[in-house]
């Protein structure tokens, strides 16, 4: 056993307690934050799945996906978000955590992706295909029948099978519905698109959630890509140094995570060198208001 | 929902090299049996070269075979792993099989090539370059020929040998050789797009050569005609 490997079983051990519980000493740890609803502590940086982790069976994009899976692990795990919708992602995520175990790191979540009439076939599908009993997370994706899925996964909540109720929306859709479900229904999680380019949820989704005590995720933070190949090559902010970034994407994430609402976002990617990038936008200090506006100035002059 | 507020990229579900690779594994599971279709269309073209004839059994057999076969081994079983719409375009492959050979059979030996020598001749382009030329493309992605997309794997040359047959025969084969696999070009094209592929435009100008094919021939002058009297 060399020292990288008894420095990650140590980070193991604390990240398993801290996804289980809650407590001082988890709010001491840098990049995690609290559920509001039932304080469990979560990495910031979590990882999505859409299109990324859609591989089929290809054991070459397996393997790539499963090594990913590993480096977030190692960085201390988080969120792993998929969605009947995406493909073979649920499937793919299932063979990495049976070939490295989650040791506890792994926040679990996915979505309902059908009609209520259909949604439990779909949800045991969806266990199968991760591996798993017990989500720590289930949403309804993109608002689809969300009332009667919305009250299938609180009763799902209220027998104790499941952690956390959330609803998503995605690329800045349906904010008014969205606006509403928040308003009235006791969700847990609301999952929505923002980014530098992508910042209408400022307007009135995040201060709700914020108000309401609604944890955040957020997907698409670099517009499936566009946003970093955009920005690839154009000057990072003069404030770069002093949040310790070293790159457009830390900059992208810690606008994003320097939002008070903002409880988790979840890049997707392929690639080992860029998870452990994306984590280590938490070793740095998060921008304050003053410096997410000049950030967002900064994005727009480009 | 808003369908307005959706781009083509959102319901790109799949990366690039997941697609590409889909091929690779398809050909490598059954290789050589994705070289059978290119050899049996060589065999029916290098008969229409030396002898001056058509083979119709033989390419209504093998077009047929092709489209069965792409729809049950490479749509539904490999390209749905990684596009849940897939599944549900496979019967439309297996419409089209029979239809080939339902055509073919009824038909009989009663094909015969097109009048305009330009649509044979468009024709032909498209069957040879599906059959031959296709399959290397793989080499400008970095794959072998082992990635190739080959007639009666591969969707794509399958729609557009199909589609050349169509312009080289005349009659009822024409009309059922265009409808389902323009829809597949169409398709591809919007795939490949999304994608941010060169190949785009191959279905693109494959498309473009069909509607142009279609269009009536042209009428003399009015002019002229009131000039007779």
């Amino acid at each position: 056993m060399n020292r990288r490997a008894v420095i990650q079983g140590i980070a193991g051990v604390a990240a398993t307690a801290m996804l289980t519980a809650s407590g001082p000493a988890a709010a001491a740890v840098s990049g995690w934050r609290r559920i509001p609803s039932t304080k469990v502590q979560i990495p910031s940086v979590g990882i999505g799945s859409w299109i990324t982790f859609n591989v089929g069976s290809d054991p070459v994009l397996l393997d790539r996906s499963t090594r990913v899976i590993a480096a977030f692990l190692e960085e201390g795990g988080g969120v792993i978000d998929s969605s009947p919708m995406y493909g073979s992602s649920q499937a793919t995520i299932g063979h990495a955590l049976a070939q490295l175990g989650d040791a506890g790191r792994v926040f679990s979540a996915d979505k309902v992706w059908t009609s209520a009439a259909d949604a439990r076939g779909q949800l045991e599908q969806t266990g199968r295909r991760w591996g798993i009993g017990r989500f720590d997370l289930l949403q309804v994706h993109n608002l689809i029948d969300w009332q009667a899925n919305l009250e299938l996964l609180f009763a799902l909540k209220a027998a104790g099978q499941l952690g956390h109720v959330g609803i998503t929306t995605s690329h800045g859709r349906r904010h008014g519905d969205l606006e509403r479900i928040m308003a009235t229904q006791p969700v847990d999680f609301v999952q929505l698109t923002y980014n530098l380019a992508d910042r209408e949820a400022e307007s009135r989704l995040l201060p709700l959630a914020h108000e309401k005590g609604i944890a955040v995720i957020v997907n698409r933070p670099f517009r499936r890509g566009a946003l970093i190949r955009h920005l690839s090559g154009k000057p990072l902010p003069a404030m770069a140094p002093e949040l310790r970034a070293e790159s457009w994407a830390q900059i992208s994430l810690k606008f994003i995570l320097g939002h008070p609402a903002v409880t988790c976002v979840i890049p997707a990617t392929t690639r080992v060198d860029h998870v452990r990038e994306n984590k280590r936008v938490v070793l740095g200090p998060m921008p304050d208001a003053a410096m997410r506006q000049g950030l967002a100035a900064h994005f727009a002059d480009l | 929902m808003n369908w307005l507020d959706y781009r083509l990229h959102d319901f790109l579900l799949f990366a690039p090299d997941a697609y590409w690779r889909l091929f690779e594994q398809a050909n490598h599971g059954v290789w050589p049996l994705p070289l059978a279709f290119p050899l049996l269309i060589a065999i029916c073209l290098g008969a229409y070269w030396r002898f001056r004839r058509t083979v119709p059994y033989l390419a209504v057999g093998a077009l047929g075979m092709a489209w069965a076969w792409c729809g049950g081994f490479f749509v539904d079983r490999w390209y749905a792993q990684i596009n849940w719409l897939a599944s549900y375009a496979a019967p439309a492959f297996y419409l089209q099989a029979l239809l080939i050979v339902g055509t073919g059979i009824i038909w009989g030996r009663r094909h015969e090539l097109a009048v305009s020598t330009w649509r044979r001749l468009a024709g032909l382009i498209l069957v040879v370059g599906a059959s031959f030329l296709y399959p290397l493309a793989a080499f400008t992605r970095g794959q072998g020929i082992m990635g190739g997309e080959f007639v009666g794997i591969a969707t794509d040359p399958t729609a557009v040998a199909t589609l050349g047959f169509g312009l080289i025969a005349r009659g009822p084969l024409t009309a059922i050789c265009i409808p389902i696999p323009l829809a597949v070009c169409v398709t591809s094209f919007l795939t490949l797009w999304a994608m941010g592929s060169w190949q785009a435009a191959v279905p693109l100008a494959v498309i473009a050569t069909i509607l142009i094919s279609r269009l009536p021939p042209s009428k003399p002058p009015t002019g002229a005609r009131a000039a007779d009297h």
